[in-house]
């Protein structure tokens, strides 16, 4: 620790500014000089962070009236926005309704955009705290072999130090390796360990992770040594400094820890807990054939990708195109020739979270299209605020009128009257922020819960989220103002003094063009939200292929080594246990590898089919409950099987299988699966699905393998869950000895594959309620205004002998048809807008004509009930009272 | 007018401004406070008392030469006046006359 360099950088500017702002020019210094001083003191004690909220609040609490500025108010201008201001609270206080239905409109629609602004800044954050982040690329490559198509974020392993040597262009090059999941075993205690990596030096001089203990320097280039996050050094060792220890990781690695370095924030697109040294993992070292190694580029100068990208294909293939020959036998021209491609492209690191989705990304990543998506919706839900505001300050402009009036004939002229409308607006949507800002505050705890995200802090580190706000308390103040201040301006003073003058007839087309986009715009919210949770809905409740209900996935099974079998045969004796099976390949896992496979009788590599590979043990179908549609189970009494092969029926396709009698297939290349090149078809198996329904089957092959796997599927019949986890667990630590007993099961990880649908589900929906609720407070105003209009009206109908109910029909008509127009506009722009969305899915829901019934008979209700409440008061009350003044 | 009275806090401030003597400034001030009471308070609340002191003329104050981890900046140092010592003389003449009226001490002791 560096304490005694006075250098440990400064207080918040942008509180500092704010000091100097409001703060009397005599006080500055000796308040500037305390708190700085408290500043500095805090930050050696606490850490920067916590200095710079402690100096926020002392700053904010300097907000007192003896160390104000005093304003110099002899300026006529500060005397008119004075009696401006003045003039605008009177009327606030005086129209109490509106100025409520208002300010919590605008508020409500100021929060949200808030929230989804704090949201999207977050997404745009990631990966812009490494101090080189302009420079730092990520290679990934997109290949054609034959038919098919590889398009993934991994690179050979020798391409980082090749590279670097090959290209001037290039000053520093790291690559990581995914280990997965682990068990770190210290004494006798085991720790599990997600998110491990093998990794290169280079890897960290490229980020510069800041370092707690140790030092980051030349960490991992010796072998079985290894560096850790801070949270991960904490679980294993405590607070003590873990630097020269050693640790043993799953049993067979014995590793010394040699640097500890904060842990990476949420926002970035890899969060390695573990960093193994690359000399561990050195088998591929020479091998241009395989992808499995995630590359890094600093680059010596910034924006120079495409350039560089252009060298990468013939340096690639000096390396490349002797192994094909030699390996596989391939020819790389002719395989060029014949259509195929291989492109190696660099992704800036600051894009990876929002444009990279490739297959084997690191951490499943956001998506750009939904930053759109909620910016569109927040600004949707604050033109929908404006607009309530524009209405409700025309509509009431008839009882302005006569104020407006008298002003001009005392000499106002149009300018002073248009700038006191303005104030009046500005003020409206400053009080309305103060409120939209406790609203964040109040809620944060909830949003955060349901997008899954930590936002709150942004709004203390990054100040230019106020700088925004205000911006926009001024810009919707003028906006929303404008249309009002230049129409009550505009008014004849002689006509309405002499009460001839037609209030608010000449704007009501304006304010029903409004009202109809408010409604157009809940309405397609509206359908958006109901299509989201039915798609969302459909692929819950969709034939996966295989059962996943009642199965659990035990984990760390691994290290059981030979363990295991005995684990098996005791979770045999279990009644409530159907099945076991020991594989890492299970639907929903991350775990894939992908070789190209020849059908009987080809041998060309246009012919052949990229295949998943996946180990299996023989009771791999039963324990998932996957239905064979032809030829037959893997069987164990038979030992031959062990060269045979179960496919799924997309494969089945693709190699031209109907029914499976028997059919050879071949491996294409040196490398063998499961020490063998040739396999026989046994089955075919229904097709099942692994990937989120966004994407399609592809052909995945099952073998039955020797070697023990990481985890065992257990199929359970039971109703008692809690009981029958209670049994295994108490099984597993008899057998297990120490190894801890973690389980997950498979319905809750596939659920987990759907979330960013089902957050997008949530937020449409509690957005489309906010819409349609701030329009609500809109019509309600309005409402309530036409009903005050037509008092004298409905009056005379009733003397005259109207029932109740014809009056309300008068009054719902104007509104019901401004309805049906919003109902007309929005309807073929959902559909568009919905069926665009969901041609992103490989598997979609149709669109229904339900949704849009009832979405629009949502909108009708809601909308009819808002007008009856002010409809019914003003037709049942007594006519006389409405017209004795007359 | 309220303003001659001594409010509590105005109190307890000025008695550590006499306490320190040379170097009473804000950020000391509220340092002491905290050693001595285990009250903390905000920056922003010692200067407005101090200010409010100043005003009332119990209290005068001058700008010291700051340091280095104040930025260079300077500091108001603040000193009791006479009329300070007599307001605090005052208000601790008042609670001794009440405390020596308070009929029995041992009121809730065991």
């Amino acid at each position: 620790m560096n304490n005694s360099s006075p250098d440990i950088g400064r207080p918040p500017i942008w509180a500092d500014r704010l000091l100097e702002f409001f703060c009397k020019g005599e006080l500055l210094e000796e308040v500037q000089g305390d708190l700085a001083e408290y500043y500095f003191r805090t930050y050696k004690q606490k850490g920067r962070r916590k200095a710079g909220i402690v100096y926020w609040y002392h700053v904010i609490n300097f907000l007192r009236p003896f160390a104000l500025k005093k304003l110099k108010s002899n300026a006529n201008t500060t005397t008119m926005i004075r009696f401006n201001l003045m003039i605008a609270l009177r009327n606030l206080n005086r129209y109490r309704f509106y100025s409520f239905l208002n300010i919590s409109g605008l508020a409500i629609g100021l929060a949200s955009c808030l929230f989804i602004m704090l949201f999207v800044m977050d997404e745009l954050s990631y990966d812009k705290f490494h101090p080189d982040y302009k420079r730092i690329y990520r290679v990934a490559s997109d290949l054609r072999f034959g038919n098919n198509q590889f398009d993934f974020p991994v690179t050979p392993a020798p391409m980082a130090e090749s590279f670097l040597k090959d290209f001037p262009e290039i000053e520093m090059a790291g690559k990581m390796r995914t280990y997965g999941t682990g068990l770190v075993k210290k004494g006798d205690a085991f720790y599990k360990q997600k998110n491990i990596f093998y990794a290169s030096q280079g890897l960290l001089d490229i980020f510069r992770f800041p370092t707690v203990y140790g030092s980051l320097e030349n960490a991992i280039t010796e072998p079985n040594t290894i560096v850790l996050s801070h949270s991960s050094a904490k679980k294993i060792f405590g607070d003590m400094n873990p630097v020269g220890e050693s640790v043993k990781i799953d049993e067979r690695l014995t590793v010394k820890v040699s640097g500890v370095y904060e842990d990476l924030p949420e926002n970035s697109h890899f969060h390695p807990e573990l960093l193994i040294s690359i000399e561990n993992d050195r088998g591929n070292d020479n091998v241009w054939l395989g992808n499995n190694y995630y590359t890094y580029f600093l680059l010596n100068a910034q924006n120079d990708e495409t350039g560089l990208e252009a060298k990468f294909a013939s340096v690639y293939e000096k390396y490349f195109a002797p192994q094909l020959k030699e390996m596989v036998g391939v020819d790389f021209d002719e395989m060029m020739a014949s259509g195929d491609h291989i492109n190696y492209y660099l992704q800036p690191v600051a894009d990876i979270h929002l444009n990279s989705h490739l297959a084997v990304e690191v951490e499943a990543n956001g998506s750009m299209e939904y930053v759109y998506i909620f910016s569109a919706i927040a600004l949707f839900i604050l033109v929908i605020a404006c607009i309530n505001f524009m209405n409700l300050s025309t509509a009431r402009a008839a009882m302005r009128a006569k104020e407006v009036g008298i002003k001009k004939v005392l000499g106002s002229v149009r300018g002073q009257l248009i700038s006191q409308f303005l104030t009046e607006s500005i003020l409206f949507a400053f009080l309305a922020s103060l409120v939209a800002v406790l609203l964040v505050v109040l809620l944060l705890p909830l949003f955060n819960s349901f997008s899954g995200k930590d936002v709150g802090h942004i709004l203390l580190d990054r100040p230019i989220v106020w700088v925004y706000l205000i911006a926009a308390v001024f810009g919707i103040g003028v906006l929303a103002g404008l249309y009002p201040a230049f129409y009550l301006s505009k008014y004849q003073p002689t006509a309405v003094l002499k009460g001839t003058y037609q209030a608010g007839s000449r704007a009501s087309w304006f304010r029903n063009v409004l009202v109809v986009f408010q409604f157009a715009t809940s309405l397609f919210l509206i359908i958006g939200s109901l299509t989201v949770y039915s798609q969302l809905n459909y692929t819950q409740n969709r034939d996966l292929g295989f059962d996943r209900e009642q199965v659990i996935i035990l984990e760390n099974v691994g290290n059981l080594g030979d363990k295991n079998k005995v684990l098996r045969n005791e979770l045999a004796k279990n009644a409530s246990v159907v099945n076991t099976s020991i594989s890492s390949f299970y639907p929903l896992s991350d775990f894939r590898s992908d070789q190209p496979f020849l059908p009987e009788g080809t041998t060309s590599i246009e012919e052949s089919v990229s295949c998943q590979v996946w180990s299996v043990d023989f009771d791999y179908l039963k324990t998932f409950e996957m239905e064979v549609v032809s030829g037959r189970d893997f069987d164990i009494q038979m030992p031959s099987d062990s060269s045979g092969v179960v496919i799924n029926e997309t494969a089945a396709k693709r190699f031209g299988i109907e029914q499976a009698t028997g059919q050879k297939i071949k491996v294409l290349g040196d490398f063998g699966v499961q020490g063998k090149k040739e396999f026989t078809v046994l089955g075919v198996v229904k097709d099942f699905h692994f990937e989120s329904l966004r994407n399609n089957v592809v052909p995945v092959l099952l073998f039955i393998t020797k070697y023990s796997a990481d985890h065992m599927a257990v199929r359970l019949k039971t109703d008692n869950l809690s009981r029958t986890l209670a049994d295994l667990e108490e099984t597993w630590s008899r057998v297990a000895g120490g190894i801890p007993f973690e389980y997950q099961f498979l319905n809750q990880s596939f659920e987990a594959k759907y979330r960013s649908e089902s957050q997008l589900g949530t937020i449409f929906a509690v957005f489309s309620g906010l819409a349609i609720f701030i329009g609500c407070l809109g019509l309600f105003g309005l409402s309530a205004y036409t009903a005050e209009r037509r008092k004298k009206e409905l009056g005379i109908r009733k003397v005259l002998g109207a029932e109740v109910f014809s009056l309300v029909r008068l009054l719902f008509t104007e509104f019901s048809v401004l309805l049906v127009i919003a109902i007309i506009v929005a309807i073929p722009l959902a559909w568009y807008a919905m069926d665009l969305w969901l041609n992103d899915f490989a598997y979609r829901v149709g669109l229904s004509l339900g949704t849009f019934v009832v979405s629009s008979l949502i909108v009708i209700l809601v909308g009819l009930v808002t007008v009856s409440f002010q409809s019914f008061k003003a037709a049942r009350s007594n006519p006389v009272d409405n017209l004795k003044y007359e | 007018m309220k303003g001659d009275v001594l409010g509590e806090f105005e109190e307890i401030i000025l008695l550590i401004v006499g306490v320190l003597g040379q170097d009473a400034y804000g950020l000391g001030i509220r340092d002491e406070l905290e050693k001595q009471t285990g009250r903390s308070a905000a920056i922003g609340a010692v200067h407005a008392t101090l200010n409010r002191l100043q005003e009332k003329g119990y209290v005068e104050s001058g700008m010291k030469e700051g340091t280095q981890e104040r930025g260079g900046r300077r500091k108001r140092v603040f000193q009791m006046t006479g009329l300070g010592k007599k307001a605090l003389t005052d208000s601790k003449d008042v609670r001794v006359n009440l405390w020596s009226q308070l009929p029995d001490l041992n009121i809730g002791k065991v």
